[in-house]
């Protein structure tokens, strides 16, 4: 196998562009907030710039680690037990609104579905291996692939992070595509849906209002539709350039979380289509280069890693950003490496040190 | 052949089994491979499988892997009826050998080589004769180099020299070679193909798809060899130690005589011969026939064979230890080639015997034990069998090579010799004879006085001659 001294530099530095405009757009949306809950103005963009440097750092030295390192059953299956038993630990506390989403520990805290995802790609990976060319064997094969991740998305599910639970469903769809898994099991997949769509959304009534929202914003503008409307109000804004840097005035009162969930509003605001259009361009990019690298390993496990971490990156932006354009109903999900939040740019940036290590060993 | 994005199958990891997977796998097909043993025995070829992209099932061989395939490749160490096999071919899925893959895509001049003992060494003859002679040459097969990996190698002008077993003679449809050697046919590997004369049709096949312009060459002095001698479709040539023969080579007044139709040639005298034992005087004779059959000059022929001293594993001398002679001929994986090994010493031999049983019959050693071996030590699963057949001389349950050695170092007196010609299969204690044969030789050579001789000890070339 031809060794390529260098890492993939596209991926690389659309990685660091986008930590880059999320740093920018994480200050620029939290400001006024930081300024009354910290008295400066500067709260989460110092928290926020000390989780992407210590996540550069992860993402460099994990880098240089031959990926096949992570292939021993020792890593992959403690990887998987500890993160089994902090979705579970996780219930024990509890946040605000009854939900059971965070481990607080000292002065840290992090959401355990943010280590799901790749608990959940290193294991398939490790599995699928050694064993793709049989994936449509049901009982040896494709059931114990996918048993954790039906294990995981239900713990999720329960927290409850209905995004989070979809998320990890969809990233292993992508690995056991790329696996070889037909199309026909993606049907069956499909033609069963309507179930846990029942029992987990229809039966919710704050999901289900959601969905309602979602359908038809506007029949109540003041309640559930708030959200989506200020969502589309703030793109609107925005028009072709935006506003400016700052000057956007939708995260001052109207939009939930803008420096979270609806980054990306705040973002078409500020700064227009040409901005979201960049921000969109940059996650092509991102999606072409890690598809490339898994297409040129010829080693299953490296292409089923390189998989599974661009569609984490890939599938949780185009959630967020179609929730953000009303595409979608409202749920949780961050858009990586841009979102306020500090696990889970750490682990996307970790994660990613990973696909670049691959990109070094393709061909 | 097309092989891009077919699913493949490969049955067994042995040598062949690993070369062929990645064979596939360089070629753009699906491949994954499936092996009964556990992933502890496989843990040097699973990594090189996996980094291929290879899919990997170990511990067994699970009947849905056989579905869906488009071609499945079998190892010469699978049993060609077992159930998962046999509903593969119902369903219309191909089955065949490595070395019917391999023929396939090999371009050159094939030698193929079979018979039930003196493979090894007539291969590796016939290799360093056709090297002689200045053909450019490859020498594999069921030992060493597996055929498959000679497709890239090997140009128009190669000359291929394959030891082929019955095995993979069962797997074979097209497999055509120039040259085929029978060197003889005895009763073994009978667990596998029951009867004798399904053993002797397996053989036939290397003749099936020879035409008029190919040469066969057999054995006169073996009964089954000359029946054979009819279903052949091309050119006959005999060797023989005790007769002379119409076309072929053959032993007249101490000399090996070559004749054919342009008469005869006198190739070299025995006494030249460096290898021990009368049957090593047949596998000269055969390599002699594919030399002079390959067009190569006699004086070539006498030099490449006066050369020629002994292949690993096969009657190989290790080391004089205290006097005492040990030698390694782990290869003698049956009888046939056990009794054999006895007939090239003349007496006090001390004989390391067993391993996996083959459904051998040990009572046709008995005579011998009783005339040329002091003692017998018993090793392996088969340890009990071999001790309740046998007659005629002393037997110590040893259990291992390791304690089988020891107890023969501590009883022979100089001018004995050791000698491990188990007269069975390795893999009950060993990942193959060769393994069983290293072991063996290490165990005689830790005794620091082995390694001042064994520096005089004449050295031996190894089964693989790349």
């Amino acid at each position: 196998m031809a060794k390529r001294v260098s890492v993939d530099k596209w991926l690389f530095t659309v990685t660091l562009l986008l930590v880059f405009i999320g740093l920018v757009m994480v200050f620029s949306a939290s400001a006024v907030m930081a300024k009354e809950r910290f008295g400066s103005p500067y709260g989460f963009l110092v928290r926020q710039m000390a989780w992407a440097a210590a996540g550069i750092i992860a993402m460099v030295v994990i880098m240089n680690v031959d990926y096949k390192q992570f292939r021993r059953p020792t890593v992959v299956f403690t990887f998987l037990g500890i993160t089994s038993l902090l979705l579970v630990v996780v219930f024990l506390f509890r946040d605000s609104h009854n939900t059971h989403r965070w481990i607080k520990f000292g002065g840290l805290s992090f959401q355990p579905s943010e280590v799901a995802k790749p608990a959940l790609i290193l294991y398939l990976a490790y599995f699928l291996q050694s064993r793709w060319q049989q994936i449509t064997d049901w009982k040896h094969v494709l059931f114990p692939a996918v048993a954790p991740t039906l294990l995981f998305a239900l713990l999720i599910l329960k927290e409850p992070d209905l995004g989070t639970a979809i998320a990890c469903v969809a990233i292993s769809t992508a690995i056991l595509f790329v696996a070889g898994m037909g199309l026909k099991y993606l049907g069956y997949g499909l033609a069963l849906s309507p179930l846990p769509f029942y029992l987990f959304v229809v039966r919710v009534p704050w999901r289900w209002a959601r969905v309602q929202a979602f359908i038809d914003p506007f029949k109540d503008p003041q309640g559930k539709g708030f959200h989506i409307i200020q969502s589309m109000i703030a793109v609107s804004t925005g028009g072709l350039t935006g506003l400016g840097l700052m000057e956007g005035k939708q995260k001052l009162f109207y939009l939930p979380e803008p420096h979270t969930d609806f980054i990306f509003a705040v973002t078409a605001e500020e700064l227009g289509l040409w901005g979201s259009l960049l921000v969109v361009t940059l996650f092509g990019i991102f999606l072409y280069r890690g598809i490339r690298a898994g297409l040129r390993t010829e080693d299953m496990f490296g292409k089923f890693l390189a998989t599974g971490i661009t569609a984490m990156v890939v599938v949780q932006a185009l959630f967020n950003m179609s929730v953000v354009l009303a595409m979608m109903p409202a749920k949780g999900i961050p858009l990586p490496f841009i979102s306020y939040g500090g696990s889970s740019l750490f682990i996307t940036l970790a994660s990613v040190g990973v696909l670049l290590n691959i990109t070094q060993q393709a061909e | 052949m097309e092989l891009r994005n077919q699913r493949v199958l490969v049955v067994g990891l042995g040598k062949s089994g690993v070369a062929s997977a990645l064979f596939l796998a360089e070629r753009g097909a699906r491949v994954a491979v499936s092996d009964a043993k556990s992933p502890e025995q496989l843990r040097d070829e699973i990594p090189v499988l996996l980094d291929h992209g290879i899919s990997v099932e170990t511990g067994q061989h699970g009947e849905r892997t056989f579905r869906d395939q488009d071609l499945i490749v079998v190892s010469p160490g699978v049993p060609f009826d077992v159930p998962q096999l046999a509903h593969a071919r119902e369903r219309g899925i191909p089955v065949i050998g490595e070395v019917e893959l391999a023929a396939r895509f090999l371009r050159g001049h094939i030698v193929a080589i079979t018979g039930s003992n003196g493979k090894t060494t007539t291969t590796t003859l016939a290799g360093e004769i056709l090297a002689a002679g200045g053909s450019k040459t490859l020498v594999g097969g069921n030992i060493g180099t597996p055929a498959i990996t000679f497709v890239d190698r090997a140009t128009d002008d190669t000359w291929i020299v394959l030891e082929i077993s019955s095995f993979q003679l069962e797997t074979i449809e097209t497999f055509h070679p120039e040259i085929a050697v029978v060197l003889n046919v005895t009763p073994d590997h009978l667990d596998r193909h029951h009867t004798f004369e399904n053993y002797v049709a397996a053989k036939t096949r290397i003749f099936e798809n020879q035409t008029p312009a190919d040469f066969a060459v057999l054995n006169a002095d073996s009964e089954p060899c000359v029946t054979m001698a009819a279903k052949a479709k091309a050119a006959v040539y005999c060797f023989s130690r005790l007769q002379e023969v119409k076309r072929g080579a053959f032993v007249r007044g101490g000399e090996i005589i070559w004749r054919d139709d342009n008469g005869e040639r006198t190739i070299l005298p025995i006494s030249e011969i460096q290898l021990k034992g009368a049957h090593n005087v047949e596998n000269v004779l055969a390599g002699v026939c594919v030399g002079m059959l390959a067009g190569i000059e006699p004086a070539h022929i006498r030099r490449a064979v006066a050369s020629f001293n002994a292949v690993e594993h096969r009657l190989e001398f290790v080391a004089t230890v205290r006097g005492v002679d040990y030698y390694n001929d782990s290869k003698a994986t049956n009888v046939d080639a056990t009794i054999k090994a006895l007939e090239s010493f003349p007496g006090r031999i001390h004989l390391i015997l067993g391993g996996k049983d083959k459904g051998s019959d040990y009572t046709v050693l008995n005579d011998l034990l009783k005339e040329r071996v002091k003692r017998v030590y018993t090793i392996g699963a088969a340890a009990g069998k071999i001790e309740s057949q046998i007659r005629g001389t002393e037997v110590v349950s040893a259990g291992t090579l390791e304690n089988a050695v020891r107890r023969a170092r501590e009883a022979a007196t100089p001018g004995d010799v050791v000698l491990l010609a188990p007269a069975c299969a390795s893999f009950d204690q060993f990942q193959s004879y060769e393994h069983r044969g290293r072991v063996f030789k290490d165990l005689v050579r830790q005794t620091p006085l082995a390694q001042q001789q064994a520096e005089h000890a004449t050295s031996s070339i190894s089964g693989d001659p790349e």
